[in-house]
């Protein structure tokens, strides 16, 4: 009896001290919470209120010199990072997963005096590739939420280019994905992420080494990270994709920006399937013409348009996006397994273009150093020799024969006017 | 609590027992722990366990029996195989050895004295500190062919002597060129002691067990613990007559204090001067010579951090460069030492202008010991301790080398490329913004030969006979010296560490003092120039270069006049002293510094012995140099030189008392000069595709394996003959205090 009541006494004893524990966990887990709340709060209210340029620009040689060393530890990285998700050719560090690459035509139309310089110079058509992808490395199936790229690489282009001569081809290309704004505001923040991607845990970025300091975490990155991933659209022609970052346009600065003519649809599509996207495109580009309009924002410095900061979005109300081209896609097979390789090996680069399309910031200048040194290690590696195309027919033989192309005799439907 | 116990509580509070009580305690507390704290540094220092080692070895040994030997085993004249002649090791006899190890330079470490080193006892116990077994465990090395000699009666490890203060004649410690530029590499208890090569000590730590702040610690105990004390200055003034012996100790005592004082002011400024540990075998030479001359010398805001912690380059060839430092930034042997010597202070005047630029540099000597080290020989691969070549794959290294290698590290015959080089275009080149990246381009968008190299006539490997029968004619440099042109490669090219170049381009010094002080002694009547406004526009804002070129040459200049080779102006060589002046200044060049964004290759013959490797010896071994950069070692332990000959580095495995090298901090980066695929540039130099010119591959294993073979037995070629003897005729060492004309 006596042995029944003190062990019925020692398990309330136990009972009383697992509510006590588990009391305090609540208590601080409800801390952490609020803290989130409120560090949250504050940052996203931090990146709407402060100067967004005002503490990046530095052109002091020592932050110049800084900036350098940077880049150099962010290719280092990056290389590492080539390395650990090889499979087993090695892949691109961002943007690996191809939906396919697809021969386009840039069709430049005439518009006002102010977007006449370089590309844009005088109305003409080009022969251009695009590459549909996404984001994540290693690669995500399409059904999961993702940043999806589009990159157009304008061919046979007059001027001066922006590249030394034993890199530069004849080539424009246009790197956006589907989102107007990036994560990453300066060369350290990404020098950091870098180093951490290529360790393979990258979420310690956003929260610091053991999670629990909140000084260390960045939840407006967190935000704008995950906010860039989004759900995989119809198909990859049926969105809108911003180049995030600015680039001179002659004179003036911009962003431009890629959007789907309609929203095209391809029902018959299983939105199950890993490679929906690849599919759906395969789907409609046998059925039909499809195109984009390409459109430029100009800068307007007196508004809140930041350069160096790519995680601030240029306010379409103050500039809006002006079509000045319109990218026509032809009905066409692109699944092929040459083309598929011919694309693997491209490189695309905001570098490979002319001058009067230059771009901006620091973060496109490590861009310059960053995807020439992966494209070259990525392309040596895998024993490519890939120069920049200047046609369709320097790209795959099999578009030599003019008479295999399938010559678009109807125009697509105009659906410029929006 | 009841009010009885309140109030004997306050009671006690008022009595003067309870204080004292608590203060004597409290002081013995604290006696105990620094006891402790001292016992421990006596007893169980944290540095690197002591290999014992049965065998020393010299390198190069002559066909010739052509020195005497210092301390013949059977001196019989008559007995044929008597040892009094023996044959010289890397080109050098014991004379030549001796004027190394041992000629001063003039350093002055808060006036420790030579005698007191040798007298101190470790901070706890009767001990003496300084014991071959301590200082061998801290990478110090000791002379292997004699134990004491006349120049060393103290046994003290090489590079350590004395020199006597011009003004008070005290027999001052001086720390010279052969500490940190001598090495000896250990293998399986054999050691190999390489002259010239890079030294492995941390001479400038601050931790308590390295030698020189545990030197000042013993001395801070013995100052105040009387029973020490008199067993000091028994020890030092061991020769002083006993009537004058009571006036000698106080002396002795004041000068003690002096030290301590002097020592604990420079650990005052310098301690959060160096926030990357330097460890065994590093310094950041030229943050500590800038703190050194334009901080404790002149001003406390002309402190900056250093944080580019270099290696002691190996010398047995430097006497042959135009460009001299990791970063090829001066151009002079004589300015560049003089510099050195005050870094490593050598104490000079640069704000009163009562004996302005007073100074203690003893430039006699390190004249001597530079023409010494003409004739010094890089130490070649001694195959009886590290096994055979296998000269079939040297050849095929050597090939690799003549199309990777050469192409950077020369050597670049400076008969055939004098004058052919634009320095103005190379300057340009550097400063270049645009042309940064993987490929660095001239303004036309050429691939730029990284410096003009287009105008470098090809380089014979081996064999090349350049010197042979037409000796070029430069005045005197051509005679001694600068028969290698030294090629800058730009920092965005080779991609090694950054910091050292940042932290020389990019500091700057107030020097404003210096200038008030020369305007004081010119309205005294001193003939002293002005500093140069091209070069310093804003004394106070003086950079690195031109402050350090203008300081050490007015202290140049000074001992060239006290020595009467100056005309009336000051600064111009008599005519019939030309010869002369040109011939202490090292190369004939003018002492012009440069500060661009580039680090100099240098020659490799020898280098298998020099490890660790890059400027900043963050990579442990030739083969981990030949492989990408993430592939090395992200941490290592150094500490002691054990070899390893597979590697050509160092045995970097983690052990008791090491310290650990971290690649992560800030001058420790060990990415750059790395063999990769990809673009070349931005670090990678890699083996350059045949087919596709500025793209790079990295080696096959048996390539790397070639190169490691062919490194082994590497020559620069045939090595231009001094054809004169060591200019050391006039040394004065160590019997006097003067600084005498050299010959």
């Amino acid at each position: 009896m006596k042995l029944l009541k003190r062990l019925r006494h020692g398990f309330a004893r136990l009972l009383r001290l697992a509510w006590k524990a588990a009391k305090w966990l609540m208590y601080i887990t409800g801390f952490y919470a609020l803290l989130f709340l409120g560090v949250f709060a504050w940052q996203m209210a931090a990146g709407a209120l402060r100067d967004p340029d005002a503490d990046l620009v530095d052109n002091s040689p020592a932050a110049k010199a800084q900036r350098q060393t940077n880049n150099a530890a962010i290719i280092e990285s990056v290389r590492q990072m080539v390395d650990r998700y090889r499979t087993p050719e090695y892949q691109r560090d961002a943007h690996s997963k191809a939906h396919g690459c697809v021969r386009a035509r840039f069709e430049v139309f005439e518009s006002q005096a102010t977007y006449n310089h370089g590309l844009f110079d005088q109305p003409g058509h080009y022969e251009a590739w695009i590459r549909f992808s996404n984001g994540t490395v290693p690669a995500f199936p399409d059904t999961e939420s993702d940043a999806r790229g589009m990159a157009i690489k304008v061919m046979n282009v007059d001027g001066e280019q922006l590249l030394p001569p034993m890199l530069a081809g004849r080539t424009q290309d246009f790197l956006m994905i589907n989102s107007p704004s990036f994560f990453i505001r300066s060369i350290e923040d990404y020098r950091e992420l870098e180093r951490l991607t290529a360790q393979g845990r990258p979420f310690t970025y956003f929260f610091g080494e053991y999670y629990l300091n909140p000084f260390d975490w960045r939840l407006r990155e967190l935000y704008l990270g995950l906010s860039t991933r989004k759900p995989a659209p119809n198909t990859p022609l049926s969105t809108q994709y911003y180049s995030m970052s600015a680039y001179k346009l002659g004179p003036h600065e911009i962003k431009y920006s890629a959007k789907a003519c309609e929203n095209y649809a391809v029902p018959t599509v299983n939105r199950d399937d890993p490679n929906l996207l690849r599919n759906s495109m395969v789907h409609l580009l046998r059925e039909r013409d499809t195109c984009f309009q390409f459109m430029v924002q100009l800068r307007d410095a007196d508004s809140r348009m930041p350069i160096q900061d790519t995680t601030v979005r240029w306010s379409e109300d103050v500039s809006p996006f002006v079509p000045i081209a319109r990218v026509h896609i032809p009905k066409q097979i692109f699944d092929t397994p040459q083309q598929n390789a011919m694309c693997e090996a491209m490189s695309f680069n905001p570098w490979h273009g002319v001058k009067q399309h230059e771009p901006l910031g620091y973060i496109n200048q490590l861009r310059r150093d960053l995807y020439l040194h992966t494209a070259a290690y990525r392309q040596v590696r895998n024993g490519i020799t890939m120069n920049e195309p200047t046609s369709w027919c320097d790209s795959l033989t099999e578009y030599c024969d003019s008479e295999s192309l399938p010559h678009q005799t109807t125009e697509p439907n105009d659906t410029d006017a929006r | 609590m009841t009010a009885k116990s309140k109030s004997k509580r306050r009671s006690r509070l008022r009595s003067w027992r309870f204080w004292l009580g608590s203060l004597v305690t409290l002081f013995l507390v604290l006696c105990l722990g620094v006891y402790i704290a001292l016992w421990r540094i006596s007893n169980y220092p944290d540095i690197p366990a002591y290999t014992p080692i049965t065998h020393y070895q010299f390198l190069n040994p002559s066909d010739d029996l052509r020195c005497e030997n210092p301390s013949p085993q059977n001196p019989d004249p008559d007995d044929p195989n008597n040892d009094l002649m023996i044959p010289a090791y890397q080109g050098w006899c014991n004379t030549e050895r001796q004027h190394y190890y041992r000629l001063p330079q003039g350093t002055n470490f808060f006036g420790l004295q030579y005698d007191w080193i040798t007298a101190l006892e470790k901070p706890v116990g009767k001990k003496p500190l300084i014991t071959r077994e301590y200082m061998q465990q801290l990478g110090y090395i000791y002379d292997p062919s004699s134990k004491v000699n006349p120049n060393n009666p103290g046994d003290l490890p090489i590079g350590l002597t004395w020199h006597y203060d011009r003004d008070s004649g005290a027999k001052i410690l001086d720390v010279s060129c052969a500490a940190c530029h001598s090495s000896q590499l250990t293998y399986q208890g054999t050691a190999l002691v390489i002259d010239g090569g890079a030294g492995g000590h941390a001479l400038p730590s601050l931790d308590p067990t390295q030698f020189m702040t545990n030197s000042v610690l013993s001395l801070t105990v013995t100052y105040f613990n009387p029973f020490k004390f008199n067993r000091f200055a028994r020890k030092v003034l061991k020769d002083t007559p006993e009537a004058d012996y009571a006036m000698a100790k106080a002396q002795l005592r004041d000068a003690t204090w002096s030290t301590i004082k002097q020592a604990l002011v420079y650990g005052r400024h310098n301690y959060f001067l160096y926030p990357t540990p330097e460890g065994y075998g590093r310094t950041d030479g030229l943050g500590r010579i800038a703190n050194t001359v334009f901080g404790d010398y002149i001003s406390d805001k002309n402190y900056r951090t250093a944080d580019a912690p270099v290696n002691y380059p190996h010398v047995w060839d430097i006497w042959a460069f135009d460009w001299v430092q990791w970063m090829g930034s001066v151009r002079q042997a004589m300015a560049r030492n003089v510099n050195e010597a005050m870094g490593t202070r050598a104490p000079a005047n640069f704000v009163h202008a009562d004996g302005l630029y007073d100074n203690s540099v003893m430039m006699s000597e390190m004249h001597c010991i530079e023409t010494t080290l003409q004739h010094l020989e890089p130490p070649s691969w001694p195959e009886d301790v590290f096994g055979p070549i296998d000269n079939e794959l040297a050849g095929q290294g050597k090939q690799i080398f003549g199309e990777v290698c050469a192409k950077c590290h020369g050597p670049f015959n400076r008969e055939a490329v004098d004058g052919k080089i634009d320095y103005q275009q190379t300057a340009a080149n550097h400063q270049c913004q645009t042309c940064h990246g993987p490929l660095m381009t001239d303004a036309d968008g050429q691939l730029l030969d990284l410096i003009n190299r287009k105008k470098h006539p090809q380089v014979q490997l081996a064999g090349g006979t350049w010197l042979g029968a037409t000796k070029p004619k430069y005045e005197l440099q051509s005679a001694r010296g600068g028969y290698w042109e030294m090629i800058h490669i730009p920092l965005d090219y080779i991609g090694t560490d950054p910091t050292s170049a940042e932290n020389m381009i990019n500091n700057t010094y107030d020097l404003s003092s210096v200038v008030a002080a020369i305007e004081q002694a010119r309205a005294n009547g001193a003939k002293l120039r002005m500093p140069d406004p091209d070069k310093i526009p804003d004394p106070s804002q003086t950079a690195f270069g031109p402050g350090l070129q203008f300081l050490g040459g007015e202290v140049r200049y000074k001992q060239y006049r006290e020595w009467g080779l100056m005309d009336e102006s000051g600064y111009t060589a008599k005519p019939e002293t030309a010869d002369l002046v040109a011939d202490l200044d090292g190369f004939g060049e003018h002492d012009n510094p440069v500060a661009w964004r580039a680090y100099r290759p240098r020659p490799l013959e020898g280098v298998w012995a020099t490890a660790p490797f890059l400027h900043n010896g963050s990579v442990p071994s030739i083969y981990q140099l030949l492989l990408p950069a993430d592939q090395r070692d992200s941490q290592f332990y150094l500490g002691r030189k054990e070899y390893n000959p597979q590697t050509l580095g160092l045995d970097v495995r983690p052990f008791k008392g090491a310290f650990k090298f971290d690649t992560q901090l800030v001058g420790n980066s060990n990415f750059g000069h790395e063999f990769n695929d990809g673009l070349c540039g931005d670090g990678v130099i890699g083996y350059e595709l045949k087919d596709r010119p500025g793209y790079c591959r990295q080696f096959t294993e048996r390539e790397r394996q070639a190169l490691l073979e062919y490194l082994k037995i590497h020559s620069d070629g045939e090595r231009p003959d001094p054809s004169s003897t060591p200019h050391c005729a006039n040394i004065s060492w160590p019997q006097s205090n003067q600084n005498e004309v050299p010959e």
